[in-house]
C-alpha cells in the first residue's frame, strides 16, 4: 500500500516506484458478491428498458436517469467495496487513514476500522465525497475530451454534459470510493497502471466501450440511434459491464502494458 | 561511448527539452586525451594536431564517410525500386479500371443516308440544300457561357421554409422572359451534362454527341485533338466559315478548323481573372453581327468564362457573380437585336458548378446546365401546353447535352456525326404550332438509323457479342414497324405519328442506356494484375519496414543486385511472351509486368531466404498495436462509403486517440520532467489538433451535419476579411514555437537563429502580404490597378519560394549543425561566472563548451522541414496556412512525445504512421476533400501569371498535397529527434573495422520511411480494392473513384518526396555532422 503523503499527484515520486497499490477485492461477504454479480446487470437492464425513451429524446432521458444512475452507483460500491482507507494492510504499518482528508474521517475510522461492513458514516462520506468529485472533477474532464475527440463543440452542450456526467458516474465513483485522493494510486490511474480488479476494469472498459461506440456514429444508416451521444453512451455502459466481469476474474492483478517486451527492447538496443 | 561527452541522462532531460533552467547546461569535453575523446574535428584542427593519431583517425573517418555515402545511395535506389512497383501496380489497375471506350474513325457523309436498305440510297442527294434533312437556318451563333447552372436561368423559388433567394439567383432573366413571351421564338431547357464535368470533356461531348469516359479526367491541363466524327468537322467539311472567340481549349481540340482571320482564342487557366475574357469575346462577336460583315462568317462559336470564374474565384453567391450574370444578360439581349431571321442563337452552360462554384464531378448542381435556343422568326413549338413554361428546377423534362449535336446537324442541314447518341429536340423540330409530327418523326428516323449504324459498327469493330443489342433492335424493329404502317400524307392521324415518334424515342433513349452500362466496362484481369503487384509489393515492404532485424543498409547492396536482375529477366520474358503471342498487350506494357513480377521474386529471394535476421511483423508494444489498427481500420473502412466521406472526422479521432495514449504512457516515465513534458506535449498535441479540425469545407455528400468554414461562406471560394489575420498570426507565433523547441535543448544556434528567426519570419510576413493583396484585389480596397497589384503578388510569391528552395536547399546543404561551440582557456575563470560548467576541468586546461549537442541530428535535419513548411504555406488559402502552422507545431510535439516515451531509439511504427495520419488529416484541412471538385487549380497562379509547364502542374500538387509532403519530410525526425550522438569507438578502431553509426541511423531512417510509406501503401491498396470490387457500386465516380485516385497520387507523390527530399536531406546533415564531430 502506499506510503507517500497526498503531495500533488503528477510529480510526486516514491522512492521504489514499481510497488504498485494492490488490487481491490469485492468484500467478502454474501450480500456484497451476489449484488456484484446483480449490479452490472441492473445497469444494462436499466439501459436496455430506457433505450427506446433515450432514441426518442436523449437530453431528457439522460437527466432523468442520472440521479438513478448515481443512486445504484452508491449503493453498489457502499455494498460491495471498501471504502478509502479501510483496506486492511497486513505488511504495512502507517494506516491509510491519511489518504483520505487526515483528521475527522481518520479518527472515525480508528473506531470502526475492525468490521469491513460495520458502520454507515465509514461508508456514507467516501460516497458522498466521491459522488462530488465525479460531478466536480471527472464529468468536466470527460466533457473536455468528449469534445477533443470530435464531439461538436458549438452545439449539443446538453448532450456532450450529461454523456460526460453518466461516463463519469461509471468510471469514476468506485474510483474515488476505494482510492480516496491518494495521490499514488491515482498517478498508476493517469498510467493507465492498476492492476485489473472490478473498479479499475470497470472503469478502463467504460472508457474504451465509449471509444468504440463512437463507431457507427459515421454509418448512412439513418436510424435515430445514430444520434450523436446513444452510441457512445450504450457502448460505455457495455463497456463497463464487460470491463467489470473481466476485471474480477480472468484478468484480476494483470496490468495494461504499452511499452515493447523487455527482452525485444533489449535486443533491440543490443544491434 | 567515449569518455568526455556527459550523455544525456534522465536527471538534465529538463534542461535538454526546454523547461527553461537557471542555466545552460553545457556539455563538458576535455581534449587532453586527443586520441579517445570525440572532439570536434574543426577543434583540434584549430590546436595542435597530434600527428599520428589525427591521420589515422581521419582515414578512418574517411572510410566511413566514402561507406555512409554509398549506403545512402543505395537506399535512394531502393526506395526507387518501390515507386516502380507502386507505379506499375497502379498503372495496370487503372488501365482496366478507367473506363475506355473505342473511338471508330467512320465519319457520316452528305451523300450516304444512314439507311442500310437499298430503297433509301435512291433519295441520296441534297434536299433544298440541306444534306439528311431540310435545312431551317443558313446560319449559327452558338454561345458557351461557361457553367452556367440552370437555376441561374430560372426565377427563383423557394423550395425549403426559410430559404431566400441568393447572390445569382434572378440575375440573368432574358432567357426565361424570352421563352414565355415568345415561346415560338425560344424555348429554354435544362441540360444535363454528363460527368466529369470538366470544360474539355464537356465540349468533347457537345461536339461528338457520344458519351465521355474517365480517362479523359486528368487531361485538363493538356487537351487533345478530337478524331472521332463531329459537329466542327461536319460543317468545316460543308465548306462553312468558322469563327471561334473565347476559351482557347476548342484550339487544342479542333486545330486548324477555324478562320485564322476572325478567330481570337483566350488562355482559360486564368480562373483569378473574371472580365479579359469575356471582354475580348464581345470586342470580336459584336463587329461581325454587323450587315456588312454578315457573309464572312457561317457559323460562331463564342465560349465565355467570367461566370465560371467568379465561381471559382468567389463561389456562386458573390456580388461578382451577380455582376457577371447581368453582364452576360446584356450580352445576350445585345445579341438578340443584332441577329437576322436566318441565324439559330443557342446559348448554353457546358457545364453547371456545386454550392462553392467548382466542378468536376457529377453532383446534381455540377451537370445542371442550361439550353436557351433563339430565332428571330417564329419557328420553335411545344407538344402539348405543359411544357410551354420552362420547367421550374433543373430535374423536370430536362435534356441530356449530346441532343444538341443531332439538333444543330439537322437545323443547318448536315449529316448527322457519326458516333452521335443523342436525340433531336421536340422543341426545335415541332414547328410553331407544334403539330409538325411528320417532322418529328422524320428527323427521329433519322437520328435512330444513324444510331443503329454506328451500333452496328461498334459492334463489328468491337467484334465481342452484345447481350443487350438484340433487344435494342426489337425496340428499332418495332419503331421501323411502326413508320411502315402509319400513312404518309394524312396530317390527321396524329396519334399514329405520335406513336411512331415515341417508339423512336424510346429507341434512342434505350441505346444511349446500353452504351452508358457497356462503356462502364471493366479490364478485369488488367485490374488484378495491378491488384497483384500492389499485394505483393505491399508484403514485402512490411518484412522490409517491421520484420528484418538486423542492419537495413547491409541488405540493400544484396537486394539491389536481386533487384535488378530480376527485373531484367522479367523484361526479357515480358517481352518475349509478347513476342510469340501469348500475352495480349504491347511490349512495353508486357515487359513492365513481368519486370516487376521478377523484382519480387528477387527481392523476395534475399529477404525470405536468409535465416535468423527475419522476424514476424507482428507488433510487440501497444505502440504498435495502435498503427496497426489506425491503418487497417481506416483500410477496412474504405469499404463504405460513410467512412471515405467522414475520413476527415475519423482521422481526428485517431489522434486524438494516440495523444491520449501518450499521455498515459508520459503518466508513467519514471522521470519527473519526462513525466511532465510527455504529458504536457500530448495534452497540446490533442488540442491543436481538435483547433486544426475547426478548418473545413464540407463535401457535398456531409451535408447537411458539417459546416464549411474554409471559406468566408459555403457558397464562395474567397476568404473573409478576418481570415487574412490568420497569416500574420502565423508569423507571429510559428517562428517563435520552432525557436521555443530548438531553444529546450540549446540548439536555437548556428543556422537556426539565422534561418529560423529571419529567413522563415521573413518568408512568412512576405506571404501574408501577398495573401493581403490577394485581398484587396478581391474587395477592391485599393485603388491601384489589377495588373499592378497582380505582378506585385507574382513577385511576392516567387522571393517566398525562391527563399524556401533556392536559399533554402543551400542553407540546408552548407549550413553547420545548430551547436555552438565554444572554448574557453581556465576552466576555474569561467566555472566562477557560469554555474553550469562542472568543476570537474583544471586550471590551465581547455573546456570546451558545446551547446545543442543534445539534438544535433534533429535540429539539423528539422531545417529541411522548416524550408517545406515555408513553400507549402504559401500555396495555401489564408485557412490553410493556419491550419499548416498548427501542423508544424503538431510534428513538433510528437517528436517530444516519442522522445519522452522512448520511441525515438526504439523504431516504433508509431511515429511514422501519426506522421501520416497527420499528413492526411492536414489534407482535409486545407480546404480539400477527396473529390476532384477540390482541387484548387486557382494555386497555379500565385507565382505564375501563365500556366508554364511544369510549373503549374507542380504547384497544385504542392497545394494539394502540401500536409502529406510535409509530414514525409518530417519522416527521418522520428528516429533522429535527440538521438544521442554515437561515433566509432576509437580505442578499437585499430583492429576490426570500426562499427559505422551513420550506417545504423540510415537503417533507422529508411525503417521510419518505409513504415510511412506502409500506411500509405495499405491505403492506397485498400481504395484500390474496393474501387475495384464496388465498380458497379451507384456511388462509384462519386465516392469511391475519387478516393483511389487521391490515394494513388498521393503514394507517388510521397515516394517521390522521399527520394528526392526526404531521405535524400539525411544525407547532408549526417555529412555536417561528421564533419565537426567525425563518424
Amino acid at each position: 500500500m502506499s506510503t507517500t503523503p497526498p503531495s500533488s499527484p503528477s510529480l510526486s515520486q516514491g522512492p521504489a516506484a514499481p510497488k504498485f497499490a494492490p488490487p481491490i477485492h469485492i468484500l467478502p461477504n454474501s450480500i456484497s458478491k451476489t449484488y456484484a454479480l446483480i449490479h452490472p446487470v441492473v445497469l444494462l437492464a436499466l439501459l436496455a428498458f430506457r433505450f427506446n425513451a433515450l432514441v426518442a429524446d436523449p437530453v431528457a432521458e439522460l437527466l432523468g436517469n442520472l440521479p438513478f444512475l448515481a443512486l445504484l452507483q452508491v449503493a453498489f460500491v457502499m455494498t460491495c467495496l471498501p471504502p478509502a482507507g479501510s483496506a486492511k494492510d497486513d505488511d504495512d504499518k502507517s494506516t491509510s487513514a491519511a489518504i483520505l482528508k487526515p483528521g475527522k474521517i481518520g479518527l472515525r475510522r480508528k473506531n470502526t476500522a475492525k468490521s469491513d461492513s460495520g458502520g454507515l458514516s465509514t461508508k456514507l462520506i467516501p460516497a458522498i465525497l466521491s459522488l462530488t468529485l465525479t460531478t466536480l472533477l471527472a464529468t468536466p474532464v470527460l466533457a473536455i475530451l468528449l469534445v477533443l475527440f470530435g464531439a461538436p463543440l458549438t452545439t449539443h452542450h446538453a448532450e456532450t454534459l450529461l454523456c460526460a456526467a453518466h461516463m463519469a458516474l461509471l468510471t469514476s465513483t468506485a474510483l474515488i470510493y476505494v482510492h480516496g485522493v491518494d495521490g499514488s494510486v491515482w498517478k498508476e490511474v493517469w498510467g493507465a497502471q492498476r492492476p485489473a480488479d472490478a473498479v479499475w476494469g470497470a472503469a478502463l472498459g467504460t472508457c474504451v466501450g465509449a471509444w468504440f461506440g463512437a463507431v457507427p456514429i459515421p454509418l448512412d444508416w439513418d436510424r435515430p440511434w445514430q444520434a450523436f451521444p446513444i452510441t457512445i453512451l450504450v457502448g460505455a455502459y457495455i463497456g463497463y459491464s464487460v470491463g467489470f466481469g473481466l476485471g474480477r476474474t480472468v484478468l484480476f492483478g494483470k496490468r495494461l502494458r504499452i511499452e515493447e517486451n523487455g527482452e525485444l527492447a533489449e535486443g533491440k538496443k543490443a544491434d | 561511448m567515449a569518455s568526455g561527452i556527459r550523455p544525456g541522462s534522465g536527471s538534465d532531460r529538463s534542461d535538454l527539452n526546454g523547461l527553461q533552467a537557471t542555466a545552460p547546461p553545457p556539455r563538458l569535453l576535455q581534449p587532453n586525451d586527443t586520441q579517445k575523446a570525440p572532439v570536434p574535428k574543426a577543434l583540434t584542427g584549430r590546436q595542435s594536431r597530434p600527428g599520428k593519431g589525427g591521420n589515422r583517425q581521419e582515414s578512418v573517418d574517411d572510410g566511413l564517410e566514402r561507406e555512409f555515402k554509398l549506403k545512402h545511395l543505395g537506399s535512394l535506389g531502393l526506395l526507387g525500386w518501390i515507386l516502380l512497383l507502386h507505379v506499375v501496380g497502379i498503372f495496370f489497375f487503372t488501365k482496366g479500371f478507367l473506363l475506355t471506350r473505342m473511338v471508330l474513325e467512320n465519319k457520316s457523309s452528305c451523300n450516304v443516308l444512314p439507311f442500310g436498305d437499298a430503297s433509301s440510297h435512291s433519295v441520296v442527294g441534297k434536299k433544298n440544300g440541306g444534306c439528311w434533312h431540310q435545312k431551317s437556318f443558313e446560319k449559327a451563333i452558338v454561345i458557351v457561357v461557361d457553367a452556367l447552372r440552370y437555376d441561374f436561368t430560372v426565377p427563383f423559388v423557394s423550395t425549403a421554409e426559410g430559404e431566400t433567394s441568393q447572390l445569382f439567383h434572378d440575375n440573368i432573366p432574358v432567357f426565361y422572359e424570352t421563352a414565355v413571351n415568345n415561346p415560338e421564338n425560344a424555348f429554354l431547357l435544362p441540360f444535363i451534362a454528363d460527368p466529369p464535368t470538366t470544360t474539355l470533356q464537356r465540349l468533347k461531348g457537345l461536339t461528338t454527341g457520344t458519351l465521355p469516359t474517365f480517362v479523359d479526367a486528368g487531361s485538363n491541363f493538356a487537351g487533345t485533338a478530337i478524331d472521332e466524327d463531329n459537329i466542327v468537322a461536319q460543317l468545316r467539311t460543308a465548306g462553312k466559315n468558322l469563327v471561334h472567340l473565347g476559351d482557347d481549349t476548342w484550339h487544342s481540340l479542333f486545330p486548324n478548323y477555324f478562320d485564322p482571320e476572325m478567330t481570337q482564342p483566350f488562355d482559360s487557366f486564368n480562373v483569378w481573372d473574371l472580365h479579359t475574357v469575356d471582354n475580348g469575346v464581345n470586342d470580336h462577336l459584336f463587329p461581325l453581327l454587323h450587315p456588312e460583315n454578315a457573309t464572312k462568317w457561317d457559323v460562331i462559336f463564342g465560349h465565355y468564362l467570367g461566370v465560371d470564374h467568379a465561381g471559382h474565384r468567389y463561389g456562386p453567391n458573390h456580388p461578382a457573380m451577380g455582376a457577371k450574370l447581368r453582364q452576360m444578360d446584356q450580352v445576350i439581349r445585345d445579341l438578340i437585336a443584332k441577329v437576322d431571321d436566318n441565324t439559330l442563337l443557342v446559348v448554353m452552360g457546358d457545364h453547371g458548378m456545386d454550392s462553392k462554384g467548382d466542378h468536376g464531378g457529377e453532383s446534381n448542381d455540377e451537370v445542371d446546365a442550361a439550353l436557351w435556343m433563339y430565332s428571330k422568326r417564329k419557328f420553335f413549338g411545344r407538344t402539348s401546353p405543359e411544357t410551354v413554361v420552362p420547367p421550374k428546377t433543373a430535374r423536370e423534362r430536362s435534356i441530356p447535352q449530346i441532343d444538341l449535336v443531332p439538333t444543330l446537324s439537322l437545323l443547318l442541314g448536315l449529316p448527322i456525326p457519326f458516333n452521335n447518341l443523342g436525340s433531336p429536340i421536340e422543341e426545335a423540330f415541332a414547328g410553331p404550332g407544334g403539330k409538325d409530327w411528320k417532322n418529328l418523326v422524320a428527323v427521329n428516323r433519322l437520328t435512330s438509323a444513324q444510331i443503329k449504324r454506328y451500333q452496328h459498327e461498334y459492334a463489328i469493330t468491337r467484334g465481342a457479342d452484345d447481350g443487350q443489342e438484340p433487344q435494342s433492335l426489337t425496340f428499332w424493329e418495332t419503331a421501323e414497324d411502326a413508320w411502315q404502317r402509319s400513312p404518309k400524307n394524312g396530317r390527321s392521324n396524329v396519334e399514329a405519328m405520335r406513336s411512331v415518334y415515341q417508339s423512336y424515342r424510346e429507341y434512342q433513349r434505350h441505346t444511349l442506356e446500353i452504351c452508358r452500362a457497356l462503356w462502364a466496362k471493366f479490364d478485369v484481369p488488367s485490374m488484378i494484375q495491378g491488384v497483384g503487384i500492389l499485394f505483393a509489393g505491399l508484403v514485402l515492404l512490411v518484412f522490409y519496414a517491421r520484420g528484418i532485424r538486423s542492419d537495413r543498409t547491409e541488405l540493400t547492396k544484396p537486394l539491389l543486385s536481386a533487384i535488378g536482375v530480376g527485373s531484367g529477366w522479367g523484361a526479357v520474358v515480358g517481352g518475349c511472351l509478347t513476342f510469340i503471342g501469348v500475352a495480349d498487350m504491347p511490349i512495353t506494357e508486357s515487359s513492365a509486368l513481368w519486370a516487376a513480377v521478377g523484382s519480387i521474386l528477387g527481392a523476395s529471394w534475399v529477404i525470405f531466404m536468409k535465416p535468423g535476421q527475419l522476424g514476424l511483423p507482428i507488433p510487440c508494444s501497444l505502440w504498435g498495436w495502435l498503427a496497426v489498427v489506425f491503418t487497417v481500420t481506416q483500410s477496412v473502412g474504405f469499404a463504405s462509403n460513410s467512412y471515405t466521406i467522414w475520413e476527415d472526422e475519423i482521422l481526428l479521432f485517431f489522434l486524438s486517440t494516440f495523444g491520449v495514449v501518450a499521455g498515459v504512457s508520459s503518466m508513467r516515465q519514471k522521470s519527473t520532467a519526462d513525466r511532465v513534458l510527455g504529458v504536457y506535449h500530448s495534452i497540446l498535441f490533442v488540442i491543436l489538433g481538435r483547433i486544426a479540425s475547426f478548418s473545413r469545407l464540407c463535401r457535398e455528400e456531409q451535408m447537411p451535419f458539417c459546416r464549411s468554414t474554409y471559406y468566408a461562406s459555403a457558397t464562395s471560394s474567397t476568404s473573409a476579411p478576418w481570415q487574412l489575420v490568420i497569416p500574420f498570426i502565423v508569423t507571429l507565433i510559428l517562428p517563435a514555437v520552432v525557436k521555443s523547441f530548438y531553444a529546450g535543448s540549446k540548439s536555437y544556434e548556428g543556422a537556426a537563429t539565422l534561418w529560423v528567426g529571419y529567413g522563415f519570419r521573413l518568408g512568412l510576413f512576405l506571404t501574408s502580404i501577398f495573401w493581403m493583396l490577394e485581398g484587396a484585389d478581391d474587395g477592391e480596397w485599393f485603388s491601384l490597378s489589377k495588373e499592378t497589384l497582380k505582378s506585385i503578388r507574382v513577385f511576392l510569391a516567387q522571393l517566398v519560394l525562391g527563399l524556401a528552395f533556392a536559399a533554402g536547399t543551400a542553407a540546408f546543404i552548407y549550413s553547420k549543425p545548430c551547436v555552438s561551440i565554444s572554448v574557453t582557456q581556465g576552466g576555474a575563470d569561467s566555472e566562477s561566472k557560469n554555474k553550469s560548467t562542472p568543476s570537474s576541468s583544471q586550471p590551465g586546461r581547455t573546456t570546451v563548451t558545446i551547446l545543442g549537442f543534445g539534438n544535433i541530428y534533429g535540429t539539423r535535419f528539422f531545417l529541411l522541414v522548416v524550408n517545406f513548411c515555408l513553400a507549402v504555406i504559401l500555396m495555401q488559402k489564408p485557412m490553410g496556412q493556419g491550419a499548416m502552422g498548427l501542423l508544424l507545431w503538431q510534428i513538433l510535439s510528437l517528436l517530444e512525445i516519442l522522445d519522452t516515451n522512448a520511441l525515438v531509439m526504439g523504431n516504433s511504427a508509431i511515429g511514422p504512421i501519426v506522421l501520416a495520419l497527420l499528413g492526411s488529416f492536414y489534407y482535409f484541412k486545407t480546404g480539400h476533400q477527396a473529390v476532384l471538385s477540390s482541387i484548387q487549380w486557382e494555386t497555379a497562379f500565385i507565382p505564375l501569371s501563365a500556366v508554364k509547364y511544369p510549373w503549374s502542374p507542380i504547384l497544385v500538387v504542392l497545394n494539394t498535397f502540401g500536409p502529406q509532403i510535409l509530414t514525409a519530410v518530417a519522416v527521418p525526425l522520428t528516429v533522429l529527434w535527440k538521438r544521442p550522438l554515437q561515433l566509432h569507438d576509437q580505442s578499437k578502431s585499430t583492429s576490426s573495422k570500426p562499427k559505422n553509426h551513420a550506417a545504423k541511423i540510415l537503417s533507422d531512417v529508411m525503417q521510419a520511411a518505409c513504415t510511412y510509406i506502409l500506411y500509405f501503401a495499405t491505403i492506397n491498396l485498400a481504395t484500390t480494392m474496393w474501387a475495384g470490387h464496388l465498380r458497379r457500386h451507384l456511388m462509384l465516380y462519386r465516392i469511391f473513384s475519387p478516393r483511389f485516385m487521391m490515394g494513388a497520387a498521393v503514394l507517388g507523390v510521397v515516394d517521390i518526396v522521399f527520394i528526392v527530399f526526404s531521405v535524400a536531406g539525411v544525407r547532408w546533415s549526417m555529412l555536417s555532422v561528421g564533419e565537426i564531430f567525425g563518424w
